[in-house]
């Protein structure tokens, strides 16, 4: 790490328009975050369009504000109205909820604060430290090693999201085949065009993602009225007590890092973050039979783990240019938005960039502490917003999103498609993330394998030769197995 | 859900297959060798195969368990069938009515599916949020949307 470009970085966000556009995504985020029904992979859909105009730091301080924020958020409504406002905060419920129940929302909440400051700020710091060290490492890659991270990256998104592997493959794929649509990367050839001039870049990647992730979900939320939902109880206080930060700081401080290195392999999210970090928790805690009453241990665990994966997920999209999570692939598809490449040749090119990526992310979880604890009031109200006129807000929302990239009709079909596609999928049990990710990973998966094929005259042997594609290739393989063998013996169990 | 399964194995077959029958008419490179069918080849034999193995799962009962919760003769499955015609009406008429006007109306109906019967609520909601979302993109962040025929 090169501290006179972090401190340069850091000048850059700060003393900027950049610093507001932190606090706008922060609270942006939050909001998203909070609301039920918005996951943090729709909201931060549905935002990046706002960021289109602005200039890259201005841009990025944005989009790193809300991921912070948003997953965050997600713990408000856990914590209040017993609804996880993101699947990463799903563990925050089990303490949380509780907690708010007997009265002591503003306990739960404080810590989920603090606890998610200190672990999103851990994450900032360690990726400062290990991305450069991976890019330099990544420098070397050939095609081999590229195709097989990317086919490592989306079985793993495929082991851990759905019921079904199976399902999981089949989407993965049908994303991999939708990413070939366009001029092929290498030949230059259209494929699968139908003619259609606006296809020959591939469906837009922001259109598609709010169709499958935005249009989907509120074509589902349209099928259901829900009645305006209370919350529990009244909020009291904005900063954790000292007996809560000294009965739980062990549990964050490893959350923060458990949730650093899991959010870093590709694929794996901050819910699962969330779980493990909770696990840990009581695993090791005197009292474990406790948990799930309302422990603010579980609080913390959780809530510090969820937040260190964001900056866990940074390090390999920054230095490989492969999403950690579903989250962060639209992160990525925001960077090429701005014309930058997430990748090793991020850092050889501009690496001012990258050190102001680094110092935007931990100031964005400075703000997101302080607006945070400043303003769960406002928060807290927010969420109870009558989901009938939410929906229909949400809607014109997706549609001008897709319509702004290109100022273009055709995309806004693009994304209404997907939705459509995204709403059957989701209701047939075909997880959507992998799709996402197979999006991004597609046309590196395909240039590097051919690119390693030409290489070696032909012979797929250079795959499983080189010591680094086989270890990835084998990974991948086995966390699709290990996760088939899991699910037989659950579906026994359950039979 | 055994049959639904079944079902979209079939879709994915019909979808690999002819993905396949495409890729036949691209043409080869005849220097590089792995032509731009290659690679939509390959996933189109992996969807063909995963689809199969999904059919096979449900015929012999192995698949999920439980109903897929989808009912044709649902009302709210109506509901969202008919804001999707309402959406595509939108998107289509925004170029000539304008952004704002287009805006307002979709609210409102969208709001009324809902089964909101606030009148006053409905109709400030669905000017407040059309001018707010316009003035954020084509004032502040200069995206300029369609202004029909208010321009």
């Amino acid at each position: 790490m090169n501290f006179e470009l972090l401190l340069q970085g850091f000048a850059n966000i700060l003393f900027g328009k950049a610093l507001i556009m932190v606090f706008l995504g922060v609270i942006g985020g939050i909001l998203v975050g909070s609301l039920p029904g918005l996951t943090a992979t729709m909201g931060i859909a549905l935002l990046v369009p706002f960021t289109f105009g602005l200039p890259i730091n201005e841009s990025m301080g944005m989009l790193l504000g809300i991921f912070s924020g948003a997953i965050f958020g997600g713990s408000i409504s856990a914590i209040l109205i017993r609804t996880p406002g993101t699947p990463a905060a799903a563990a925050t419920l089990l303490d949380g909820y509780p907690m708010a129940k007997r009265g002591e929302a503003g306990r739960a909440l404080s810590m989920s604060v603090f606890a998610s400051f200190i672990g999103g700020f851990t994450g900032a710091l360690i990726m400062s430290f290990l991305a450069p060290q991976i890019s330099k490492v990544a420098l070397k890659f050939g095609a081999a090693e590229y195709f097989a991270l990317a086919f490592f990256g989306l079985s793993i998104i495929i082991s851990v999201s759905g019921n079904s592997i199976i399902k999981g493959i089949i989407a993965g794929l049908f994303g991999l085949l939708i990413s070939t649509i366009g001029f092929d990367p290498i030949s230059g050839f259209p494929r699968f065009t139908f003619g259609q001039m606006d296809l020959f870049e591939g469906p837009a990647f922001i259109p598609t993602l709010i169709g499958l992730f935005a249009f989907s979900e509120v074509f589902k939320g349209v099928e259901t009225i829900v009645e305006k939902q209370q919350v529990v109880s009244k909020l009291t206080r904005f900063l954790p007590e000292w007996k809560d930060i000294k009965a739980s700081w062990i549990d964050i401080l490893k959350s923060s890092i458990l949730g650093t290195f899991i959010g870093s392999i590709p694929g794996a999210g901050s819910d699962i973050a969330a779980f493990v970090g909770y696990s840990e928790a009581k695993r090791r805690s005197k009292t474990p039979e406790k948990f799930g009453t309302g422990m603010i241990e579980g609080v913390a665990a959780a809530e510090s783990a969820n937040n260190a994966c964001t900056g866990g997920a940074m390090i390999p999209m920054l230095s490989l240019g492969v999403p950690g999570d579903a989250v962060t692939a639209v992160l990525l598809g925001a960077f090429v938005i701005q014309g930058l490449q997430p990748g090793p040749l991020l850092y050889r090119d501009h690496i001012d960039v990258v050190y102001n990526v680094f110092a935007a992310m931990m100031i964005a979880n400075i703000v997101m502490f302080i607006v945070g604890a400043l303003g769960v009031r406002i928060f807290a109200k927010v969420i109870t917003i009558n989901r009938n006129i939410l929906i229909p807000a949400i809607f014109v929302l997706s549609v001008v999103g897709s319509f702004s990239m290109r100022n273009s009709m055709f995309d806004v079909g693009v994304a209404l498609f997907f939705g459509v596609v995204g709403y059957f999928l989701n209701r047939f049990n075909f997880p959507a993330s992998p799709i996402l990710l197979a999006l991004i990973l597609g046309p590196m998966a395909e240039s590097n394998l051919r690119r390693a094929l030409v290489i070696s005259d032909g012979s797929p042997l250079v795959l499983v030769t080189r010591p680094i594609s086989v270890a990835l290739l084998v990974l991948g393989v086995l966390s699709l197995v290990s996760s088939i063998i899991k699910q037989r013996k659950s579906q026994k169990a359950s039979v | 859900m055994k049959r639904v399964n079944i079902l979209f194995g079939l879709i994915g077959i019909a979808l690999g297959l002819y993905v396949f029958a495409v890729t036949a008419t691209f043409p080869d490179d005849a220097i590089m060798k792995i032509g731009p069918g290659f690679f939509p080849r390959i996933l189109a034999v992996a969807l063909v195969l995963f689809c199969l193995v999904l059919i096979i799962q449900n015929l012999a009962g192995k698949g999920e368990k439980g109903e897929s919760g989808f009912d044709i003769k649902d009302p709210g499955v109506h509901r969202s069938a008919l804001v999707l015609l309402i959406t595509v009406l939108y998107a289509v008429i925004i170029p000539f009515a304008g952004f704002v006007a287009a805006s307002v109306i979709y609210l409102f109906i969208l709001m009324y599916l809902m089964k909101l019967r606030k009148w006053i609520q409905m109709i400030a909601v669905s000017t407040g949020v059309s001018f707010a979302i316009y003035f954020i993109f084509s004032v502040l962040l200069k995206i300029a949307l369609p202004q029909g025929f208010l321009s």
